[in-house]
């Protein structure tokens, strides 16, 4: 689909009324002024008996309230017709597009101008690890990021470890489908930035190696926080303890059953969830045990009737300020105040 | 598989006692905890008495792990030795603080420090100075001495006998109680029981004295309510806790108004008598003495409130929430 850029609609305007051009592009500017000013108000308006323009069309809307220029990052393999033809599309009075080839290069221009979206192109070499690269950082991990698949390709399989994109298409897609997608990332992405510094979705199967994954990852993110490091390793225990149980207990260590972890940051508090496919268990329970018991004796009753563990819930709570079960106890919520 | 690897090698302290070493490589949690139980359940059954873990290169400990460790200090403690760990890395420390747990393991920095106290465990009969003499003790016949598993003093090493002039042994020989350090005057060979604390000591014809190890009575770990009703509880159960060592009644006594004052003051400055918060109070029996560790909301004491009849007073920030006064009355 071509998109009519504002110069060729000021050349049209001209040729449709016989307006010299300065008063073609006066008239034409002083429209797109006004339909501004109406949309920034949230007031639809009606061009015709056809084309209305709504507030919520997305990115126009976004930039005619704030005003910003949206910077989208395409990362691809090597620059061919359908990059330039993305380009095109996407670029507009508010919005710039780059392109950078290959991951080394993509990322770079990550770290130098600081993006608002990135699409990761599946012509690129290993997409997912620029994903994850742009989600694991401190600096960068609230920066949108769509990832386009190959033909055929599930998006939501999990092998081995996943760290999720926001969103993604699967080829072949229609362009307006990827406008329509950026321009909700655009508007999802300038909402939690208001509340939160760090957020990364992340999904792995049931394995050793994959667990062991995830603890390494997890200790990766907490590191870049501004707390002590006691707390850190507190935090790191905690979430040890949590994906133990998610692993062994919630999915009886079944590799094709997934544990999803969502880790969020604000400027007061770290929070994980850490989910299983497990059908969960009496948490009330244990949480109380765990809160009013004596982690030596409960220990020693374990020891004594040839059993092990036990003392998980107790240390979790040891290490946290806040510990949360949903109903079914299949999904922990593990908060530390970073202050 | 994730595995744990185990270096084993024998040493002996320069006072002579015999331990093992182990260096553990890996981690300690349910994914090789069977394989540790395997290897601890071995050395065990060897007749390894004394067991030093070298935890340099355990890369962590998770509470399943943790428990497992209680279990074979229990399991050594039981047949008279000692499961010591050296080397712990702040991460495995931190697990087995967050529980607790590092006040019932014997911890060191370094593996002679941890050879140092099973030396310190030859117990050993002074020299022979003079002494104010005191009353002789009450013998018991043999038949009742009890059989008590030592749960600290390592066993196996022999008491040096007191020896008079001329390399003869003279009775009444005097000796030092293992337990409360008093000193006892012998009147010959026998099995006795020290009058203050009740320590079963027995000697030769040639003047080789043996002490059962002590016992120590379980810790004990308590939350109570910021209240001052309370605070009467805990001091009793600490003078119980003293008397039950074989601390004297006068000392015991003074443990208990001390730990009962030091409560109470929290409870006033601290918690402004919020009965809703909790106090956290530990008191763990040692072959030194009692110690009491009171963990307080982070409000802070002043100096006052804890000068007490403690031989040793440390306030260290709580790794979670507040501080912890660590006091050691000493027996």
């Amino acid at each position: 689909m071509k998109t009519v850029s504002f110069e060729q609609l000021i050349q049209e305007v001209m040729q449709a009324v016989g307006a010299a051009p300065v008063a073609a592009r006066a008239a034409v500017e002083a429209a797109v002024k006004q339909i501004r000013g109406h949309l920034a108000a949230g007031e639809p308006v009606e061009l015709a008996s056809d084309i209305t323009v709504q507030p919520s069309a997305g990115v126009t809307v976004a930039q005619a309230v704030t005003g910003k220029v949206y910077r989208i990052l395409l990362a691809v393999g090597a620059v061919d017709f359908f990059t330039n033809t993305m380009v095109q599309r996407l670029t507009g009075p508010r919005t710039s597009v780059a392109v950078a080839e290959g991951v080394d290069a993509a990322w770079k221009k990550v770290e130098s101008n600081d993006p608002d979206l990135v699409i990761v192109d599946s012509t690129l070499d290993n997409p997912r690890s620029l994903a994850a690269k742009i989600k694991q950082t401190l600096a960068t991990s609230l920066i949108a990021v769509i990832l386009v698949y190959p033909e055929g390709t599930d998006p939501n399989a999990v092998d081995g470890l996943k760290v999720c994109e926001d969103e993604s298409l699967v080829e072949p897609f229609d362009l307006d489908e990827l406008v329509a997608l950026v321009e909700d990332e655009l508007t999802r992405k300038e909402q939690e930035e208001a509340f939160f510094e760090h957020e990364i979705h992340f999904q792995l199967k049931t394995t050793e190696q994959y667990v062991e994954q995830a603890n390494d990852l997890i200790a990766r993110l907490i590191d870049q926080v501004k707390m002590s490091d006691e707390n850190k390793a507190a935090v790191s225990v905690a979430f040890r303890e949590a994906i133990d149980n998610a692993a062994r207990h919630g999915n009886k260590n079944q590799e094709n059953r997934i544990v999803d972890i969502i880790y969020l940051l604000d400027k007061e508090k770290a929070t994980i969830t850490v989910e299983d496919e497990g059908d969960g268990f009496d948490t009330e329970m244990f949480v109380t045990r765990g809160r009013e018991g004596n982690a030596v004796a409960a220990a020693r009753e374990r020891n004594v009737a040839g059993r092990v563990g036990g003392l998980g819930i107790m240390l979790m709570l040891k290490c946290l300020d806040d510990l949360e079960y949903n109903a079914v106890g299949n999904l922990i919520k593990l908060t530390k105040f970073v202050a | 598989m994730a595995a744990i690897d185990f270096k084993v090698r024998v040493v002996k302290s320069p006072q002579g006692a015999v331990a093992t070493v182990a260096e553990v490589t890996g981690s300690i949690d349910a994914t090789t905890i069977n394989q540790f139980q395997t290897i601890m359940d071995k050395l065990v059954q060897k007749g390894v008495k004394n067991l030093v873990l070298d935890c340099t290169n355990i890369k962590y400990i998770n509470s399943t792990g943790l428990g497992t460790l209680l279990k074979y200090v229990d399991t050594f403690s039981g047949v008279g030795g000692n499961l010591l760990f050296i080397r712990v890395p702040s991460k495995v420390m931190l697990v087995m603080e967050m529980l607790g747990f590092n006040a019932l393991f014997n911890i060191y920095e370094e593996e002679d420090e941890a050879l140092q106290f099973l030396g310190a465990g030859v117990t050993e009969a002074p020299e022979a100075t003079p002494v104010a003499p005191v009353a002789p003790v009450a013998p018991v016949t043999p038949s009742v001495a009890p059989r008590v598993a030592p749960q600290r003093v390592p066993s196996g090493v022999q008491p040096r006998p007191s020896v008079a002039a001329g390399g003869q042994v003279s009775f009444p020989m005097e000796a030092e109680c293992s337990r409360c350090h008093q000193k006892l005057e012998i009147p010959g060979a026998g099995t006795f029981r020290c009058p203050r604390c009740a320590q079963m000591c027995t000697v030769d014809g040639g003047g080789k004295t043996a002490f059962p190890a002590t016992r120590l009575p379980a810790p004990v770990e308590v939350s109570i309510p910021a209240s001052s009703t309370f605070a009467g509880v805990v001091a009793a159960l600490a003078e119980g806790i003293a008397v039950t060592m074989g601390i004297n009644s006068n000392k015991a006594q003074s443990i208990r108004d001390n730990v009962g004052g030091l409560i109470m003051k929290m409870v006033d400055s601290s918690y402004r008598a919020d009965a809703t918060s909790a106090i956290n109070v530990l008191l763990i029996p040692t072959d030194n003495g009692l110690r009491s560790e009171i963990v307080d909301n982070g409000t802070g004491l002043d100096a006052s409130a804890i000068s007490s009849a403690a031989d040793d007073v440390k306030v260290t920030p709580h790794p979670v929430k507040g501080n912890v006064y660590t006091l050691l009355y000493r027996r």
